[in-house]
């Protein structure tokens, strides 16, 4: 990684914990309607991958996606005003939490069904190969997300079309309350990849170098032509599957439980000479400015007109 | 306030319509519903009454002058209204079609006089248009107060409470009407205009019957004295049972046309909505005169009748008919009808079809006359005239005959009439 | 029976608790119907399970408990495999309860719905049966936008050989769901998430209430209204609001979507010549569509008014708060619908 890549990771990492944190209280306050997936503690993951990718390379999220969508450059204004359900927000308060997007960043939403991101990437690489374009379609998903029957049909799908995509699982241990070790017949989702004859790699996804270094490697196979890769982010999530979760499925032992991997990246950067104390403070300091920005924009942005309710349902 | 009088559509195809005559002259004051003018179409002439009472401000046009449908023919308002605005929106509105239009769709005022315009389509719900048929009453003259407009059954049961124009239209209406009511070429909106219920409907059925069949009427003259001296004879076994029954020429003459009918069902047929159905059943319609129009009630399954049930039930009708007792079923759904002119001393005459049926039997009144008997001799006889109308689309010549020789058979032979 | 208020949730808690302990081949399956499977410190001292989530709305809590991890099964996220499953068990012996966590993913799950368990029947000449029950969840009014809160339960009820039942309250629901377990088909028991909280009278006792038989809750004589589960609530409240105007309104409860009580329903449009649907689908192809087209040709003649149909707009389900409640169906929708058909009737202006 380059001292300027993690400057920028390290500012979206920054970015995507602050905002989570202020969601969480903001939900707490009962400003938030509907369900809320929290993406803290999976940051090296969203931001090791995208720090590869520009605005042209797609990428198709999860329930749990205001990480993804901080990353691929959404608007952070516009993505809590979209959580709080106002005008201003970026899919005009129409979509709240779980159907964040922003097109033209590339980020082809949020998405509130689980395992529905597989196709959706092979079609936008199936675009990019058939269109001769120089770029990715990254498709995260969760462990939850790999025992759904799309995980096997996407995958196969994109290895026969021989498809410029990354499928990027995080491995966050759980499927909602379910353990990953219970709901799946293979010890890792990566060693699955052997079956669709594409490489599969397991990472360590609190170590964001881990992830951006399988990543840039799966990126020039999937311009080279050589096809799909799945990277496994192993992770842990710190807050419930929701909003409102007991969490009683979680126990001390969990991998990766007392990890943070902000303030690994923080010490290891600087360590490193990548990135000297004051920067990180600075970046800290900045991130904290622009979501307290995001957080009063979006409360004095206006609910959306009601006629808006009947527009956008055709082109 | 003013109204704007504009030129009513009468009938589906009418475009523009001509000034026949003004009845009221500028200045001078009109009562709602007095006649203003009267205008033709191609087909149809038709009085043009005041919406409101007023005086009359404006004449847009003058006789013989013709006017797009909608266009404004007149203004009445009070005295010293707003003549000239009103003047002035009414006569631009004659120039072209489509300022008419325009003029006639923006003030308030013409749009009230134009919801007044016959032949406009009618809403009414389906429980509303059934109560309504079922109690004969004409829909055109009920008010919807529904949604749009609409004939609600809240409408109907006013209506039948209030026993209003629309009831006393129904007792009529049903004089001839059929029970199934075809589409006339005729527009039935606009026939009878002017006239009172009654004669309205009275109007449009005869026009409807004369619109849509091919007429044809034959006479024949019966000898009848055998009928007479078996009406003597039964009358008199009646009077010894001291049986509450008048055995009347026309019950004798029923009696015999039910006995061809069955032989003939041809006659005893409907041809409605291009469907001709032939009956083996007889429903027998007897035109009974009142006051002020007529009206035919019917006796059901008149084949399964005896002289004595059928006469009593021929009475029970037509009391009923003339006492405005009849309710709708008892006015409805006849197969073939006789009316008898026999009490006037009329001989011969062209019954018009009660339509959909096919036939109609006219009975004349007794005429006497001189034969030959057996032996020769001179003698004086009555005869009894018939006169068969019948719809020459379904029946021929030939048949109709054949039906009248069939009823002869049985007033000349009437001891048949009871086998 | 005994009286006491439950909470619709826990109404239906106990209908499945009581299936399960009467009938020991009646399984739950689905994601999280307990949760935290393997989690060994879930498992206490006496060899019990606790549940971690027992369903994502707590429904099925306590179940794993009593009844063991054999019977209460947590399975992956895998629509299509343990509904698939579920029908294969109906088929061979069990008396699945299936759960599909919203109905939005049915997607996932409906070929073993649609293709397999409603038509095996048919297809096998009548030798085979599956009593299969699907527990499902639809309805807007949480925020959970535009793929979690639909209502979906006439696109079930569109399919042969499938019964969908639509509790209103707590004391439907338990007997609803002890009916559709206990029914020999596969019965769609689809629940308003927004009723999970209503309390109700509900008996302690296992009861049924005949699938197919629609509830008159209120009787009347100038407009029908017919609701399906949480507008039957919008229904009362219309019918309030009308009497104050003299305006007499009979609501039924349609209970059964499918296949929904046409003789209830006729009856009591030949009685009142008025009928207003109220559905929370979007208003094409759905529930209220059928019955105003089922109403409208079978008893046109007592029709004293257009057959209105209230429903969600052709759009999908927004977020924003503001949006979602202009989109759900309320008493002034309904109002607005009613005026048309009893301006004939009122004594005073309708109060919309």
């Amino acid at each position: 990684m380059e001292k300027k890549e993690v400057l920028w990771i390290y500012q979206k990492m920054n970015e995507i914990r602050f905002f989570e944190e202020e969601v969480h209280r903001t939900f707490g306050k009962g400003l938030i309607p509907g369900f809320v997936h929290l993406y803290a503690g999976e940051e090296a993951v969203a931001t090791g991958v995208m720090a590869l990718l520009d605005d042209e390379d797609y990428i198709t999220s999860t329930h749990r996606g205001h990480g993804h969508a901080i990353a691929k450059g959404c608007d952070i204004r516009g993505m809590m005003a979209e959580i709080m359900g106002k005008k201003d927000g970026l899919g005009g308060g129409k979509g709240g939490s779980m159907h964040v997007a922003d097109v033209e960043k590339g980020m082809l939403g949020a998405n509130g069904i689980v395992g529905g991101g597989f196709g959706l990437a092979a079609g936008a690489a199936l675009s990019i190969k058939t269109l001769g374009r120089d770029n990715v379609a990254v498709c995260f998903f969760g462990d939850g997300a790999s025992n759904e029957g799309t995980f096997h049909e996407g995958l196969n799908l994109a290895s026969i079309l021989n498809l410029p995509v990354i499928f990027v699982c995080e491995n966050n241990q759980f499927g909602e309350g379910t353990p990953f070790r219970y709901a799946s017949a293979s010890e890792t989702v990566a060693e699955r990849a052997s079956a669709y004859n594409m490489p599969g790699v397991r990472v360590d996804g609190m170590d964001v170098e881990a992830v951006y270094n399988a990543t840039k490697e799966a990126i020039v196979r999937a311009k080279a032509g050589q096809g799909p890769t799945l990277i496994e982010c192993d992770t842990y999530r710190m807050f419930g599957h929701f909003e409102g979760d007991e969490q009683k499925y979680k126990t001390d032992q969990d991998p990766n439980r007392d990890r943070d991997p902000i303030v690994e990246l923080r010490a290891k950067a600087i360590q490193k000479g990548w990135m000297t104390e004051t920067e990180a403070n600075d970046i800290e300091t900045a991130a904290k400015a622009t979501i307290k920005d995001a957080v009063e924009f979006a409360e004095a942005s206006p609910l959306p007109d009601l006629s808006s309710l009947y527009t956008d349902i055709f082109a | 306030m003013s109204e704007v009088i504009v030129m009513p559509k009468l009938g589906m195809t009418m475009t523009e319509g001509t000034i026949v005559e003004w009845h009221k002259e500028v200045g001078e004051p009109v009562s709602e519903g007095e006649p203003v003018l009267t205008i033709s179409s191609e087909k149809l002439t038709q009085e043009v009454e005041a919406p409101v009472s007023g005086i009359l401000l404006v004449k847009n046009a003058e006789v013989d002058e013709q006017l797009e449908v909608g266009a404004a023919i007149a203004v009445i308002g009070e005295e010293g209204g707003a003549v000239q605005e009103v003047a002035a929106a009414a006569s631009v509105a004659v120039v072209d079609k489509v300022e008419a239009d325009t003029a006639v769709a923006a003030p308030a005022p013409v749009r009230e006089a134009a919801t007044k315009v016959q032949g406009e389509r009618i809403f009414i719900t389906p429980l509303a248009r059934k109560m309504a048929k079922e109690h004969q009453l004409d829909i055109a003259l009920i008010e919807g107060t529904g949604g749009n407009g609409r004939i609600t059954k809240h409408d109907i049961e006013r209506a039948l409470q209030e026993g209003t124009a629309a009831k006393a239209a129904v007792e009529t209406k049903v004089e001839a009407a059929p029970a199934h009511v075809s589409v006339s070429p005729v527009n039935d909106e606009t026939i009878g205009a002017g006239l009172n219920p009654m004669r309205k409907a009275i109007a449009r059925n005869m026009r409807r019957s004369l619109g849509q069949t091919a007429q044809l009427t034959i006479h024949r003259k019966v000898n009848a004295n055998a009928l007479i001296d078996f009406q003597n004879s039964l009358k008199k076994q009646v009077a010894a049972a001291d049986l509450d029954v008048k055995l009347t020429i026309t019950v004798l003459v029923a009696r015999a046309a039910v006995l061809a009918l069955q032989e003939m069902k041809q006659v005893n047929s409907h041809y409605v909505d291009g469907m001709l159905t032939e009956f083996d059943e007889v429903h027998l319609g007897i035109a009974t005169a009142l006051d002020d129009g007529l009206v035919v009630p019917v006796v059901k399954n008149a084949h399964q009748k005896t002289i004595g049930t059928l006469a009593k039930e021929i009475k029970d009708v037509s009391v009923k008919a003339r006492n405005g007792e009849a309710s709708g079923d008892l006015l409805t759904g006849s197969t073939f009808t006789i009316t008898n002119l026999g009490a006037s001393g009329i001989e011969y005459f062209t019954p018009i079809l009660n339509t959909p049926e096919t036939g109609i039997l006219g009975v004349g009144s007794f005429q006497d006359e001189l034969a030959l008997d057996e032996e020769g001799q001179v003698k004086m006889i009555k005869k009894i005239p018939f006169s068969l109308t019948f719809d020459h689309q379904i029946v021929d010549g030939a048949t109709a005959a054949e039906f009248l020789n069939k009823l002869s058979k049985y007033i000349e032979t009437p001891y048949l009439l009871v086998l | 029976m005994t009286k006491r208020e439950v909470t619709f949730m826990t109404a239906i808690t106990e209908a499945m608790a009581q299936a399960m302990r009467k009938d020991e081949t009646v399984i739950l399956i689905g994601t999280d119907v307990a949760g935290g499977a393997e989690v060994d410190h879930l498992v206490k001292d006496d060899g019990r399970y606790d549940d971690a989530f027992g369903g994502v709305f707590g429904l099925s809590k306590g179940l794993v408990t009593e009844f063991g991890r054999g019977r209460v099964i947590d399975t992956p996220i895998a629509e299509h495999g343990y509904f698939g499953a579920a029908v294969g068990a109906a088929a061979t012996g069990l008396r699945p309860i299936s759960e599909l966590m919203f109905n939005d993913f049915i997607g996932f799950a409906l070929d073993p719905i649609l293709n397999q368990g409603a038509k095996m029947r048919y297809m096998f000449g009548g030798k085979a049966k599956i009593p299969l029950t699907v527990r499902t969840v639809h309805g807007a009014g949480a925020g959970a936008a535009a793929q979690h809160s639909q209502t979906l339960y006439g696109w079930f009820g569109s399919i042969p050989g499938v019964k969908v039942v639509v509790p209103s309250n707590p004391y439907d629901a338990k007997g609803l769901m002890l009916a559709a377990i206990e029914d020999d088909n596969l019965v769609v028991f689809s629940e308003d998430k927004m009723l999970y909280g209503m309390k109700g009278d509900v008996p302690e006792e296992y009861y049924t209430i005949e699938i197919g038989k629609a509830n008159v809750v209120r009787e009347g004589t100038d407009l029908t209204i017919v609701a399906i589960g949480k507008m039957v609530q919008v229904a009362q409240q219309t019918a309030e609001t009308l009497q104050k105007d003299d305006i007499s309104v009979e609501v039924i409860d349609l209970r059964t979507v499918a296949p929904w009580d046409q003789e209830t329903v006729l009856n009591s449009v030949k009685k009142t010549g008025r009928l207003i649907v109220i559905d929370e689908s979007n208003p094409h192809n759905n529930t209220a569509t059928d019955i105003a087209s089922v109403v409208a040709d079978k008893a046109f003649d007592y029709l004293d008014g257009p057959i209105k149909t209230v429903c969600a707009p052709n759009t999908p389900v927004p977020f924003a708060h503001n949006l979602e409640q202009a989109y759900i169906p309320d008493v002034k929708k309904v109002l607005t619908v009613a005026e048309e058909l009893i301006i004939d009737l009122q004594k005073k202006a309708v109060r919309v």
